[in-house]
């Protein structure tokens, strides 16, 4: 059976799945929240080619805003059109959770 | 500048609309140069989407790929044409605006490349062919920030539906064109194409039925899949809460259900050791996705009612069931550690199912135990008391040898946890609403247990003598599969209280199927030198023959207790498929088949005098369908010892023997 490899993941974005997973499983998070958190999950592992999985990673807690910290300086580190597209997506997730005030 | 430094340089400017937004677009002279531009992002992608998939099936041994991918094309153009035509508009004075009209000219570059160089490798063109779709796909959200950031009148607003088709037909392209050198397809998404559009709240009940339909469908989802159901479901639950105002029972009860599915898609997302071995299905997942867009886009909409509820709260149980379904077909792989440390993957196969999933969680241990069956020390029950956990092995299907998994069989409990706090939230909010369901007060403590399990399972402490009434079938997809399909066949025997002289038909197939398993046992076990456990099945074999002729053909006129004949129609499958192809069984299976034939008679013995001794009403029937004779031949067989008949006893025995003794040549 095939052994699927691991995703190179930059460490902000390692950490950043840590926290999401962590926001999306703790339920005194907001629901809106969490809703978000679980969407930019999908949104980063959609990203991870056939073949691959995504590392497992130790839950953190941590908030959305920080999150949002992790995944910025992660999308400076993606290298591929999918990677940057999957970066922003999750950042377009949690954007839309708590849209920045004016 | 080559096609993919172009793609790119586009996915740059398109990921800072996707992170920034589009709120600055709200000054009208940008609108028409951003709407332009998206409409030449979408007509670039298209025409060197096209390019790229004319030179890659003209290579030839794409075709599939080339297949799956080409709809996106029109999808693209459809959703450029979807929006009304804008003037053209001065330069553009907003980033968002700027963003667009240079991811425009860099898509448009990128195409113009694409065409311009020709055929190349099929490594570079599938390349192209995932970037392009992956930008495609990032244009439906992009199309959607377009038109929420500018909502005055008269405003363009793509169509919807276009934009949902897009996204639909770029992630089949992206993972078709992905996935060129791997062996297993499991990555291979089917297009997604039972979903039916909801536009007015009255199609929401419609839609989740229709929803459970697909789920009822599917082949087995996939852990993303799995996550996306419980996500949407999660969303709707919310939906429904804050349409519903202010009544505390009803509120509590469809937040306790939205944090529920949004516990089950935490779990979903965080375990590694189980992956499906399939390629799944998105209808579901796109079912739930297009009520939700529809409530998003309706606020104003109210629509709780009882069928609404009814549905929802149905579909957890639905989920449940799909993950039951697919567990039974070796839909699900774990991980685990291989003689040299390394990780590697093998099927889980389905072993001892669930305890009974109405009891009220007790006790929160996890606890595992190895059950000797017939001297092997193959199964492994993972066990807390009376919470629904399953237990699994893994089997290698090369070397035959058992292996375990740890961490698989723990995500898999985390998931069967999180399943059923899902069923239970949503029986206590059918409760709340008024359409009261017996069993409901459970709904209160299998969150808190499942808190208290999940710590536990780390910690395996492994006890002996727990036994399990088995709830599903094994395949037997290989001889060495035998002689467990015949165990779970007796376990199955065992926990069938109800055979019936409607079900005599039934138990007529199951005999037979056993009798050609131990014609075909002994002959084997005499051809590899034990004459005598040989001679003892095939005497065995005979007299079960008889038996099976003298059951009434005419009294099959219901159904009865489905399991044991789905098992004994796997052990039929494949012993019939060894006759055809002439292979004779090896002695280590016949052995092992031979240790596991007396238990399944004795179990067929069991349940004819089971119902013979208990019901007085079958017994009349017994009477009149001339099962009597049956009975007492089976009691002859088994229960009475003579010294010139074989018993399932003395067979035990000596099987047993030369197994002791290592004799087996």
């Amino acid at each position: 059976m095939t052994t699927p490899s691991t995703y190179p993941e930059s460490p902000p974005r390692a950490q950043a799945r840590a926290m999401l997973t962590w926001v999306l499983g703790n339920d005194t998070c907001d629901v809106e929240e969490r809703l978000a958190a679980g969407d930019a999950l999908a949104a980063l592992r959609d990203g991870v080619p056939a073949g691959m999985v995504l590392a497992p990673v130790a839950e953190m807690p941590g908030s959305l805003a920080e999150v949002r910290r992790l995944l910025e300086d992660a999308a400076g580190l993606e290298t591929s059109v999918r990677g940057t597209i999957a970066v922003s997506l999750a950042l377009r997730h949690l954007r839309r959770a708590a849209p920045p005030s004016p | 500048m080559r096609t993919s430094e172009h793609l790119a340089a586009a996915a740059g400017h398109l990921a800072a609309l996707l992170r920034e937004g589009q709120h600055d677009l709200v000054e009208e002279p940008d609108l028409g140069p951003a709407v332009e531009a998206r409409d030449r992002v979408a007509a670039g992608l298209a025409q060197a989407l096209r390019t790229v998939l004319d030179q890659l099936d003209a290579l030839g041994g794409h075709h599939d790929a080339v297949e799956a991918a080409a709809p996106l094309v029109p999808a693209l153009l459809a959703c450029a044409r979807s929006a009304p035509v804008v003037p053209p508009g001065s330069l553009p004075t907003s980033g968002a605006a700027a963003e667009w009209v240079a991811a425009a000219s860099e898509v448009e570059a990128a195409a113009r490349q694409a065409s311009q160089v020709g055929p190349t490798s099929a490594t570079d063109l599938r390349a192209a062919g995932v970037d392009l779709a992956t930008l495609a796909g990032a244009l439906a959200d992009l199309d959607t920030d377009l038109t929420a950031a500018v909502p005055t009148a008269g405003a363009p607003r793509s169509d919807p539906q276009a934009r949902e088709r897009l996204q639909r037909h770029a992630r089949v392209a992206v993972t078709a064109l992905d996935g060129a050198d791997l062996p297993d397809q499991y990555h291979l998404a089917p297009p997604v194409l039972g979903v039916a559009p909801v536009t007015e709240a009255h199609l929401i009940p419609i839609a989740l039925r229709r929803v459970r339909v697909l789920l009822d469908r599917s082949p087995g989802l996939t852990a993303p899949q799995h996550a996306a159901v419980a996500m949407e479901l999660a969303r709707l639950a919310h939906h429904l809460r804050r349409r519903l105002g202010p009544r505390p029972g009803t509120d509590a009860a469809l937040r306790r259900l939205t944090n529920a599915y949004l516990g089950l898609a935490h779990v979903w997302n965080a375990i590694t050791h189980v992956r499906g071995l399939g390629p799944g299905s998105w209808d579901a997942p796109a079912q739930l996705h297009a009520i939700n867009r529809f409530l998003t886009a309706r606020p104003e909409v109210g629509l709780i009612d009882a069928q609404v509820v009814s549905r929802l709260t149905a579909l957890a149980s639905r989920i449940a069931a799909e993950f039951d379904r697919a567990q039974s077909r070796e839909h699900w792989a774990a991980a685990y550690q291989d003689a040299t440390g390394r990780m590697a993957w093998a099927p889980l196969w389905p072993d001892y199912g669930p305890a009974s999933r109405g009891e009220t969680p007790a006790v929160s241990d996890l606890v595992s135990a190895e059950v000797h069956l017939a001297g092997h020390a193959v199964h492994e029950i993972w066990h807390d008391r009376n919470l629904p956990v399953e237990g699994y092995r893994l089997g290698d299907p090369i070397e035959d040898r058992r292996i375990g998994s740890p961490y698989g069989v723990a995500e898999l409990t985390r998931i069967r946890i999180a399943l059923d706090a899902t069923i239970a939230a949503g029986r206590g909010l059918q409760t709340t609403l008024g359409s009261a369901l017996p069993d409901s007060a459970r709904s209160a403590s299998a969150t808190a247990t499942a808190r208290q399990v999940l710590p536990a399972s780390t910690a395996v402490v492994p006890v002996a003598g727990l036994t399990a009434v088995p709830q599903r079938v094994i395949a037997v997809r290989r001889p060495s599969d035998l002689p467990d399909g015949l165990n779970r066949l007796a376990a199955l025997l065992r926990g069938t209280s109800d055979l019936s002289p409607l079900s005599l038909a039934q138990w007529r197939q199951i005999a037979r199927t056993v009798a050609v398993a131990a014609q075909h046992t002994g002959q084997a076990l005499y051809r590899a030198g034990h004459p005598a456990p040989a001679a003892a099945l095939v005497e065995q074999a005979r007299l079960l023959a008889e038996v099976v002729q003298a059951v009434p053909k005419a009294t099959s006129t219901g159904r009865g207790r489905c399991l044991p004949l789905a098992e004994a129609q796997q052990i039929h499958r494949q012993l019939a498929s060894l006759r055809q192809a002439g292979i004779s069984l090896e002695p280590t299976h016949a052995l092992a088949m031979a240790s596991a034939l007396p238990m399944c008679m004795q179990a067929l013995a069991d349940s004819a005098h089971r119902t013979n001794a208990t019901s007085a009403r079958l017994q009349a029937e017994v009477t009149t369908s001339g099962l009597s004779p049956v009975s007492a031949r089976l009691a002859t067989l088994t229960w009475t010892t003579r010294p010139a008949t074989p018993t399932v006893a003395g067979i035990h025995r000596v099987v047993a023997a030369p197994q002791r003794r290592g004799r087996l040549r």
